[in-house]
């Protein structure tokens, strides 16, 4: 494994590192680590750097840059929105690998914001083959509805609560509804509100990329998505039409946090993602065999 | 400002340059020395501000990653207080070469502030010291982290309604990072109150004066540092993430700034 700082981008103000395999990483997809929210290209916890070097070691390359205004990369200049220049900076990842001679097909991962912006590098552009989504969109089913209120449903305290103050109680229950953090913190999840895109709209975006036989791993932790996602057959049951297909594989972590604050997590996530990358994304001898859905 | 690696092979360690618009006649070294563990993750947004703002002022401003934190060579669990002394060492090593400098300021933020006043005390060629809210007694850091991390995680079982054994960390890390034994050990060992000599000039600043705070002051002068203590009660900017465009710690960047340019070791 051999690391080296690179410098790219139409402003070449993009500033990343390259991890490279010490063999040769010909004819393998290159991973990109997008950036997880405001955190540089370490990732939470340095798990970025981990990761990278673990995927290098199996024999994929992996750049992981920041976003211009995070990290190391210099601000834009320009007009675009926050989410045009994130798709194009990936893209601008994507064009400067292929120029080095390093890959010419990509797989994004990233956490969170990473996720949604890894979805749309891959809906977007046909040279991405997979892509990790760690608690990227998620959508309630009701399943999660039944798992989240059912024990209210069940316990006395509760029915109390709601005596004593109903409109704190339904304060507390829309505030859950609109993504929002619990009344009195979360120590895990996500601590701001997301906004997902229609089901309908995150499914055709799915769908498409899969019609292109790229590989998607989907993440959700159970501390990260309490608001949103919390048993492992919700992503089935939110599009029934993904249940068990081939290129989808879907695990919930549910002791993880949202930044995988344990070590065990941690460790638990990047042998998952070991484990799945060698059998997918791998080209040639070096792939193993398929890991169970 | 140019990303590159330096050191060792084995250990090499990510460095980023930040160096004056101009060439300037007089040119002056400054190594930052960043705090360990989540507190380096939040706080790097603010020292890259703080870098740019210095060199625009005229210096030449050497910000790096310890073995196995950052961009830097090793696993997270590498390192001790030795080890990034020797990092530190290599960087001011770097922040020297080439440039006829006799000698640089050490800028370093929580234990990245008590790595650069322990440099200080083993080399000739530091000639400013800037301590940015200092551990002055590694037990009590290491203490304090480790209680954090007992809240978080106690915090995090009740709010998932989680047995705790399936929450357990094993007693070794703190907030994402394991704490290894040599870590711990040598963490614990460190007493800034009896510190050596160091450097000519040192500015102190913190939020409050804690307990061991004027010990610290009465150290360095004891041994002819003429020390500047500032209490500036800003945020903390390794406890939370920062962006750019916000103000992070704009005062306590002012100060330093003006400091830095006034004062001459």
């Amino acid at each position: 494994m051999k690391e080296r700082p690179v410098t790219f981008g139409a402003m070449k103000s993009l500033s990343g590192i390259l991890t490279e395999p010490m063999g040769s990483g010909a004819g393998q997809p290159a991973v990109l680590l997008l950036n997880a929210g405001l955190l540089h290209r370490v990732g939470p916890n340095r798990f970025y750097v981990t990761l990278a070097r673990q995927l290098a070691a199996a024999g994929l390359p992996v750049l992981r840059f920041d976003y211009s205004g995070l990290g190391e990369s210099e601000p834009r200049r320009d007009e675009l929105s926050l989410e045009q220049s994130m798709l194009a900076e990936g893209i601008e990842a994507m064009d400067f690998l292929a120029a080095s001679g390093v890959a010419d097909r990509f797989v994004p991962m990233g956490l969170c914001a990473g996720a949604e912006n890894a979805q749309r590098l891959a809906h977007e552009d046909a040279r991405v083959a997979g892509a990790v989504l760690i608690d990227g969109y998620a959508y309630r089913t009701n399943g999660y509805y039944l798992r989240q209120y059912g024990r209210h449903v069940l316990s006395a305290r509760s029915w109390r609560r709601v005596a004593a103050s109903p409109l704190s109680w339904w304060k507390a229950r829309a505030g859950a509804q609109a993504g929002g953090a619990p009344a009195g913190g979360n120590p895990g999840g996500v601590g701001f509100v997301r906004e997902f895109p229609p089901r309908e709209t995150c499914l055709a975006e799915l769908r498409a990329i899969l019609a292109r036989d790229a590989e998607l791993f989907f993440v959700f932790t159970g501390g990260g998505m309490t608001e949103f996602y919390n048993y492992a057959g919700q992503f089935g049951d939110t599009f029934p039409t993904l249940r068990g297909h081939p290129r989808v594989r879907v695990e919930f972590m549910n002791i993880a946090d949202h930044t995988f604050t344990l070590r065990s997590q941690q460790d638990a996530l990047f042998a998952s993602i070991d484990a799945w990358a060698r059998a997918t994304l791998l080209v040639g001898e070096a792939r193993v065999a398929r890991v169970a859905p | 400002m140019p990303a590159f690696y330096f050191g060792e092979p084995a250990r090499s360690l990510f460095g980023v340059w930040h160096e004056p618009p101009r060439a300037v006649a007089a040119p002056r070294a400054l190594v930052v020395c960043a705090p360990l563990w989540q507190e380096a993750i939040r706080a790097h947004r603010v020292l890259r501000q703080l870098a740019v703002r210095l060199a625009k002022e005229g210096f030449s401003v050497l910000r790096f990653d310890y073995s196995g934190a950052g961009d830097s060579a090793g696993a997270t669990e590498h390192g001790d207080v030795d080890v990034w002394l020797g990092d530190v060492a290599a960087a001011v090593e770097e922040a020297k070469r080439g440039k006829g400098i006799a000698h640089v300021t050490l800028l370093g933020l929580r234990f990245g502030a008590t790595l650069a006043a322990l440099t200080a005390a083993r080399r000739e060629d530091v000639g400013r010291l800037v301590l940015w809210e200092p551990v002055a007694e590694g037990a009590r850091y290491l203490e304090a982290g480790f209680a954090a991390q007992r809240a978080w995680r106690d915090s995090y079982a009740t709010w998932r309604r989680l047995p705790p054994a399936e929450v357990s960390d094993g007693g070794d890390e703190i907030l994402g990072f394991r704490v290894t034994e040599a870590m711990r050990r040598s963490i614990a060992a460190v007493e800034l109150a009896h510190l050596p000599r160091t450097a000519p000039r040192a500015l102190v600043i913190e939020r409050a004066a804690p307990d061991g705070a004027d010990r610290l002051d009465a150290s360095l002068a004891a041994h002819g540092t003429r020390v500047d203590h500032e209490v500036l009660a800003e945020a903390e900017v390794w406890k939370q993430h920062q962006v750019e465009g916000t103000a992070g710690a704009r005062q306590t960047q002012d100060f330093i700034v003006a400091w830095l340019s006034r004062s001459e070791p």
